[in-house]
């Protein structure tokens, strides 16, 4: 001890543990304000003045002077509080909180040997002092000196504290995952082992079946070989089934640990709007994923200030209503199922619908003579013009609004839905995965490439005929469960494609998916197994690929896309009911080749017949074009997925064609290859000037590169 | 006598494997490599990409890998030639001929890559072949006249030794269109 390097260390300790006692000096102070009764109010005012009491110790040990100076008022102003002397009305109550945000904010920058208080906090304390009975008068003196008398009893307090600290451990996000890659590791060497064991025996019984006496002197080691490793591999087994079960409970943290900011977020919403509330937040024990809980912080906290400050009415508004006058708002987390479920509900004035409605004509989404029920109101209010807009004008939004809640909530794979009543309140109801690293999925086989798909969102798998199948233009539906439910194939491009009737087969397999309330049938060739997975990202390269929530990967080291089921199901719906949205680039519920539109461009016609053919065979619809002039002829007003152009072409070059295909408003978003049998950099660059999105040597080209590039493109 | 003997052997080596492993994934855990903590600005990896000679900065190189199977990956630009496994992490690689030419002429099929690591992202590089490690100083890093693609200039710091590409990892991560990010691209 004593080197600068040891200070810095313990200066870093003790800034986490400043922290945390300050913010559990302020869950105390709430909690004593809400107090059921005498007991439960002294016990919360006990617990302040000992966590103050052990952070003036604290600054005091490492010599932070000024610091210990301003823990030592709040100590003094708690002391009076617990000895009554002074009233904790809500106004000392309003001090106390932000003077201990400032104290934090000085412990946070403490440093050793640092002598003075800047204005904020000498304010501080100031404040803190005027605080104390008599203190106008006399200064603190008498009260400093009360406060020291149960110091005996606070240290016997702060021992316990200390032995509770030691159940836990501080460990860093990134050491559990490197961790956790290390015990992939290991049990890919088990496999290794279990390959190599079975090898030996494999020798084995081949050198018995040609058996010599001889052998017997190999055979003898070779079996206490494979013996022992057999025992080695049962070990390793147990042992890794251990640690990683270990592992990933560290992970695992109470969602309790929001609940003190929670609390003290909606007391200063009712401060500022003078409103009462009644908070109740229930289930605090339930453990989740660490980056789930840190993630859901501020959309948790968005959605409570939205109960409080937009839901809550004033309490004579409520009380003419009939209703109590503090309004009643809570947060209950419960299990369901695997997952668990946060309800936050309120009993105010609910959603207005109206107001809704009438923004959403505004933005054009529905129009003056549409009837659109609630439903699809109180789904057009998680879309993102929608939220800004009535926010704007009434609710106490802070920045993030209920499109950007609904985002980080299903990123996370949890599902957020809506229930409001004019009047009555509203309830807003969270599912989320428990964890983001175990999970369970079912592997099913789509045209011979393998996915996972999350069992979470799994209804059922069904086997169908043709009959139980009505198909129209666009869609086709499954009777199931007395209800029509969209059907679709999923294909290993990931995209989903028309059921096509022609490849009906007696017994059809389809997946019944699940999510935000709205379902869809996805037909599969086979369903192989149901496992646990461990759901992974897909690396810092690709953030987030549509359609797939991430990546699994099997005991036997092989990689699977996890599907996304929301992302399959909303393709299977289309959005509100309406047509292929603008907002679903994913071009969705009938992405087949049979359903894309491809326009070739070439003025010979032996490569234009070619590559219709080509096209053709692989199953897509494809008009042509005898030059680019005529090609920009044959797309005006219309949508082409992609167009194939040839470089060298009179009038319009596949260059000036692809230069007004992007220019255009219109036709901008369509992809565009250029073939050419010209190899010179000169030419590419040229190509990829004018923005073409592939550069293809009639040459080199196969027709699987042609289909490969053409599929990655649309 | 041989049985047991063979048996000590044999646990010796087992031991030794997973001391080193040990070893290995503990100097992983606390920094990348040793490579990576001598950092001379000036060392770069040759690589070869079909035709012609590229220079990596060293100090953004983890490691050169073998590859496994590679999980293409739908629904992505053409430079991303898929996925692969490296201890426990996910890699994507990526065939810069095919992000510099936006062609599928490239690398499809090759078995080796090169480790990126730049501002938090990581990725493998395809190449056809690892040369040696050359020393430049910045003098001898000359800028081009040469007629290259846009794409392709747009990521080099320049030119050396007559045709070696000196490439400049972070102009080539902030390039449009290099990262994957479908959230982007609706916004």
């Amino acid at each position: 001890m004593g080197t600068q390097d040891d200070f810095t260390e313990i200066l870093k300790v003790f800034r986490v543990e400043a922290r945390e006692l300050l913010q559990g000096i302020g869950e105390a102070m709430l909690t004593q304000e809400k107090a059921a009764n005498e007991t439960e109010r002294q016990n919360a005012l006990k617990t302040a003045f000992r966590l103050a009491h052990n952070l003036k110790g604290a600054a005091g040990t490492l010599g932070l002077e000024p610091l210990a100076n301003l823990v030592h008022a709040l100590e003094d102003v708690l002391g009076a509080i617990r000895e009554r002397q002074l009233v904790p009305t809500p106004e000392v109550i309003d001090e106390i909180l932000s003077n201990s945000d400032v104290i934090e904010q000085a412990s946070q920058k403490a440093e050793i040997g640092g002598t003075t208080l800047n204005d904020e906090e000498a304010q501080a304390l100031k404040r803190l002092q005027d605080l104390l009975p008599g203190a106008s008068s006399a200064p603190a003196a008498a009260v400093a000196h009360k406060a020291a008398a149960p110091s005996a009893q606070s240290e016997a307090a702060a021992g316990s504290a200390s032995s509770q600290t030691d159940d836990y451990v501080r460990v860093s996000n990134q050491k559990l995952d490197t961790l956790l890659a290390q015990m992939e590791e290991l049990l890919e060497m088990k496999i290794r082992m279990e390959e190599t064991h079975r090898h030996i025996k494999n020798t084995m019984a081949t050198m018995e079946a040609e058996s010599s006496t001889n052998l017997d002197q190999v055979l003898k080691p070779m079996r206490g070989l494979a013996l022992g490793m057999e025992q080695d591999i049962q070990y390793l087994s147990k042992l890794l089934r251990q640690i990683q079960d270990e592992l990933l409970e560290l992970r695992m943290v109470a969602i309790g640990s929001l609940f003190p900011m929670l609390r003290r977020a909606v007391r200063d919403v009712c401060r500022k709007r003078d409103l009462e509330v009644d908070l109740t937040l229930e289930g605090g024990d339930y453990e989740l994923d660490r980056r789930i809980v840190t993630e859901m912080k501020s959309p948790l906290l968005h959605l409570l200030r939205n109960s409080v400050g937009h839901g809550i009415e004033s309490a004579s508004d409520r009380q003419s209503a009939g209703k109590p006058a503090a309004g009643q708002v809570s947060m209950r987390v419960t299990h369901q199922g695997n997952r668990i479920a946060l309800t936050i509900s309120d009993d105010g004035r609910g959603i207005n619908f109206d107001k809704v409605r009438d923004r959403a004509r505004e933005l054009g989404w529905i129009t003056d003579s549409d009837q659109s029920s609630q439903t699809e109101l109180t789904r057009m209010l998680f879309q993102s013009g929608m939220t800004t807009a009535v926010q704007a004008d009434s609710i106490s939004g802070r920045g993030v609004g209920l499109n950007a809640v609904k985002k980080v909530v299903e990123t996370l794979g949890g599902s957020l839905d809506v229930e409001s009543t004019p009047k009555l309140g509203s309830r807003f109801r969270l599912l989320l995965p428990l964890t983001l690293a175990m999970d369970k999925g079912l592997f099913i086989t789509t045209r011979e490439q393998n996915f996972v798909i999350p069992k979470t969102a799994v209804q059922r798998v069904v086997s169908f005929r043709s009959e139980d199948v009505s198909v129209t233009d666009d869609v086709a539906n499954l009777w199931f469960e007395e209800e029509s439910v969209p059907l679709a194939r999923l294909e290993p491009s990931l995209h989903l494609t028309r059921f096509s009737m022609d490849e009906s087969k007696q017994n059809n397999l389809a997946v019944i998916l699940s999510s935000a309330e709205s379902r869809a049938a996805i037909v599969v060739d086979e369903i192989q197994e149901e496992a646990d997975i461990v759901v992974r990202d897909l690396g810092s390269f690709v953030r987030k690929l549509e359609g797939v929530s991430g990546l699994t990967v099997s005991a036997s080291g092989d990689m699977f896309f996890v599907l996304d089921p929301s992302d399959l199901v909303r393709w299977a719906i289309r959005p509100l009911g309406r047509g292929r949205s603008k907002s679903d680039p994913a071009g969705t519920a009938t992405a087949d080749h049979a359903e894309k539109l491809i326009l070739v461009v070439d003025d010979s016609v032996t490569s234009r017949m070619l590559n219709l053919r080509l096209l053709l065979d692989v199953g897509f619809q494809v008009e042509t074009a005898n030059d680019g002039r005529q090609a920009l002829e044959t797309m005006d007003g219309r949508q082409f997925d992609l167009v194939l152009a040839d470089v060298q072409m009179p009038y319009v070059d596949g260059y000036e064609l692809t230069r007004r295909i992007k220019a255009h408003p219109k036709l901008s978003q369509t992809p565009v290859i250029l073939l050419t049998s010209r190899d010179r950099p000169e030419d590419r660059e040229k190509g990829i000037d004018a923005g073409a999105d592939a550069y293809l040597l009639k040459k080199e080209l196969s027709q699987a590169e042609l289909v490969a590039t053409i599929e990655q493109l649309i | 006598m041989t049985n047991t003997k063979a048996q000590d052997n044999f646990s010796q080596s087992v031991r030794d494997l997973l001391e080193n492993r040990a070893r290995k994934l503990a100097q992983e855990a606390d920094k990348p490599i040793a490579l990576t903590t001598r950092r001379n600005d000036n060392l770069y990896l040759g690589l070869r990409l079909l035709d012609s000679v590229c220079a990596l900065p060293l100090h953004a190189v983890k490691e050169v890998i073998n590859l496994g199977s590679v999980l293409p990956i739908p629904r992505t630009p053409i430079h991303v030639a898929g996925l692969v496994r490296l201890r426990g992490k996910i890699l994507t690689l990526i065939d810069l001929r095919r992000f510099w030419y936006q062609s599928v002429s490239g690398h499809a099929d090759s078995d080796r890559a090169v480790v990126i690591e730049m501002d938090g992202v990581e990725f493998g590089v395809l190449c056809s072949e690892v040369e040696e490690l050359v020393e430049l100083e910045s003098d001898e890093i000359k800028d081009f006249t040469e007629n290259l693609p846009k794409r392709l200039k747009a990521c080099l710091r320049g030119l050396a030794r007559r045709d070696m590409l000196v490439i400049d990892i972070q102009k080539l991560i902030a390039q449009r269109g290099f990262l994957v990010d479908s959230a982007q691209e609706e916004s």
